[in-house]
């Protein structure tokens, strides 16, 4: 590569916008953050300092501690279903049929559609009462009806479904691209030996996706931690906070009780829990692995 | 034997396939038939799986009741195509000097364009909110694009993209006493048309997806996006029947806010997943 031809003026011009609009709008904001998470601040007027106040106040909000464990099930749960579902359909989808190829074209079109999109899709098809769709079904084969989203008991648990509903098909299409990568040969000399079907899966297979695995799960780990869009759409967090998730938790109360200070301190305290999981994250899953690094 | 277990386990897939089609199908099957339903229609018990009469109530609800559509779909459609313009120009400008040049902090300052990913969204808008107070964008589409200007994938793909160009052709341009920009636009942008593409429809998706920071930003409904509108279309009621969403002008503008996605990727399908697997981000 050669140097920068004496123009260093093309250099700076060609990366100023890139590091003025980064530090304008991530960096600054971030530092700000750090500060607002120690003031009492409700988004209009000066900040006042109030030390680490916020924090201590968060952990002894009932809702928060509510919300951290909410969060933490939705994110197992759904992380762990959307895997578990995506490894299966990806050893459904490796064959070279007509149909296979339609389900791998169709089973991503609900993670393309944007989330407010999917989640208004879904509270059609789950309306409550005796004209919603599903309802319908249920009540012919006597299960009765439900209220779904607006049920307390049953928000959460359709939340998750619904989520898993989105995610699946990225989870398989990444699965397959990397069941596609491992060579042949491994699982036909494994067979030329006598391996039964469940001894390659677990014992070649499987350990040679893990660097896949990683990577959805890290990738995917913020983006389920934070979870808004699709929440708002269908419950806003309720009923009361039957669905109270982190992302719900922390606009409620930074925009509608006005205490963005509180709220800065509940984001920071999440991003640092998530960051240390992706850390850990990626440690433990390519350590030993056939990729080991 | 060994053919008659692969014969149950065919079978096993392909009803597993039919199944797994069948659920995310059926959704969007109920979405357009809600669509063109009368809304005692979409009341009645037991419900209708094909609409015994065609309407566009809902599509003229939308149009005229609490929040408009269709400048809903022109503001989304503005801010998009925004972001997605000025992305393409100055994250290839930054791509470009980070594939081609060699300095000082090279390293260090790609990692902190990529660090953004390491920032959840909601940490964000916080601050945000307060510096647009300050710049008087509260409610202004402004206040969208400005923060979203520039990609950090794109830069990072450009970078990708330009590395593997061979060095010769940028040699022997600046040999023939070609600047810079001319190198960039002239001869690495035709080709990398490719790559143009994909910049392009993934950002503008982004973009047309994004809902936390217009639903905290824009307050009201002439300046709302797209998601926007959908999200409060909830809360136009249907006639007589209190409190229940009217389905079909839910269902009409989510098909309105859907159709282009959709289209675009039927068109662009084949490159579209391994586009969106290698990212493996959405905003």
């Amino acid at each position: 590569m050669p140097k920068v031809r004496g123009d260093f003026l093309y250099l700076i011009s060609f990366l100023s916008p890139v590091i003025i609009v980064f530090s304008l709008f991530y960096y600054y904001p971030l530092a700000l953050d750090f500060y607002y998470s120690f003031t009492d601040w409700n988004l209009l007027t000066t900040p006042k300092f109030i030390g680490f106040e916020n924090y201590l106040r968060l952990f002894s909000d009932e809702i928060f501690i509510k919300s951290l464990v909410l969060t933490s099930v939705y994110v197992i749960v759904v992380l762990l279903g959307s895997i578990f579902i995506g490894l299966v359909l990806s050893f459904v989808i490796d064959r070279p049929t007509k149909l296979a190829t339609l389900t791998r074209i169709v089973i991503f079109i609900p993670y393309v559609i944007p989330d407010v999109a999917a989640a208004a899709i879904w509270s059609i098809v789950f309306a409550p009462g005796p004209s919603g769709y599903v309802n319908y079904l249920l009540s012919k084969i006597g299960l009765g009806t439900y209220s779904w989203f607006l049920d307390p008991n049953l928000a959460f648990p359709m939340i998750i479904a619904y989520s898993i509903w989105k995610y699946f098909g990225f989870c398989t299409l990444v699965l397959y691209s990397g069941i596609k990568a491992i060579p042949k040969e491994y699982i036909e000399a494994a067979k030329v030996d006598g391996a039964s079907e469940f001894n390659i899966f677990t014992r070649i297979t499987l350990p040679l996706l893990r660097p896949i695995i990683v990577f959805v799960t890290s990738t995917n780990l913020m983006s389920c931690w934070f979870v808004f869009s699709s929440v708002y759409t269908l419950t806003k967090g309720g009923p009361g906070t039957a669905t109270m998730v982190m992302g719900m938790y922390i606009y409620e109360q930074a925009f509608k009780s006005m205490k963005a200070g509180l709220a800065t301190a509940a984001a920071i305290i999440n991003t640092i829990v998530v960051l240390l999981l992706v850390i850990f994250i990626h440690l433990r899953g390519y350590r030993g692995g056939l990729y080991g690094r | 034997m060994a053919d008659r277990r692969r014969k149950i386990g065919d079978i096993i897939a392909n009803i597993i396939m039919v199944v797994v089609i069948l659920i995310v199908i059926i959704p969007f099957y109920l979405l357009v038939i809600t669509a063109f339903k009368s809304f005692p229609e979409i009341l009645r018990v037991p419900p209708t799986f094909f609409p015994q009469k065609f309407t566009l109530e809902g599509f003229i609800l939308i149009r005229t009741h609490g929040g408009d559509v269709v400048r809903s779909f022109i503001n989304s459609l503005v801010v998009a195509s925004a972001v997605t313009l000025t992305t393409l120009f100055f994250s290839s400008l930054a791509g470009y000097a980070f594939a081609i040049y060699r300095f000082k902090l090279k390293e260090a300052l790609f990692i902190a364009v990529l660090s953004k990913y390491l920032l959840p969204q909601i940490i964000l808008v916080i601050p945000w909110y307060g510096i647009m107070a300050k710049l008087g964008l509260i409610d202004n589409l402004l206040g969208i694009f400005i923060v979203d200007m520039i990609g950090a994938w794109t830069i990072y793909y450009t970078r990708s993209y330009i590395s593997q160009i061979p060095q010769d052709y940028i040699d022997a341009a600046r040999i023939d006493g070609a600047s810079e920009p001319y190198v960039l636009f002239k001869i690495i942008w035709p080709m990398m048309k490719p790559a143009i593409g994909v910049i392009v429809v993934m950002n503008f998706l982004w973009s047309w997806n994004w809902f936390t920071w217009p639903l905290i930003l824009l307050h009201s409904k002439q300046n709302f996006t797209l998601p926007i509108t959908i999200a409060f279309v909830k809360y136009i009621y249907g006639g007589g029947a209190e409190s229940v969403p009217h389905w079909g002008a839910v269902a009409s503008a989510t098909l309105i806010y859907i159709l282009p996605v959709i289209i675009l990727y039927f068109i662009v399908q084949r490159w579209f997943i391994e586009a969106f697997i290698r990212t493996g981000i959405k905003a």
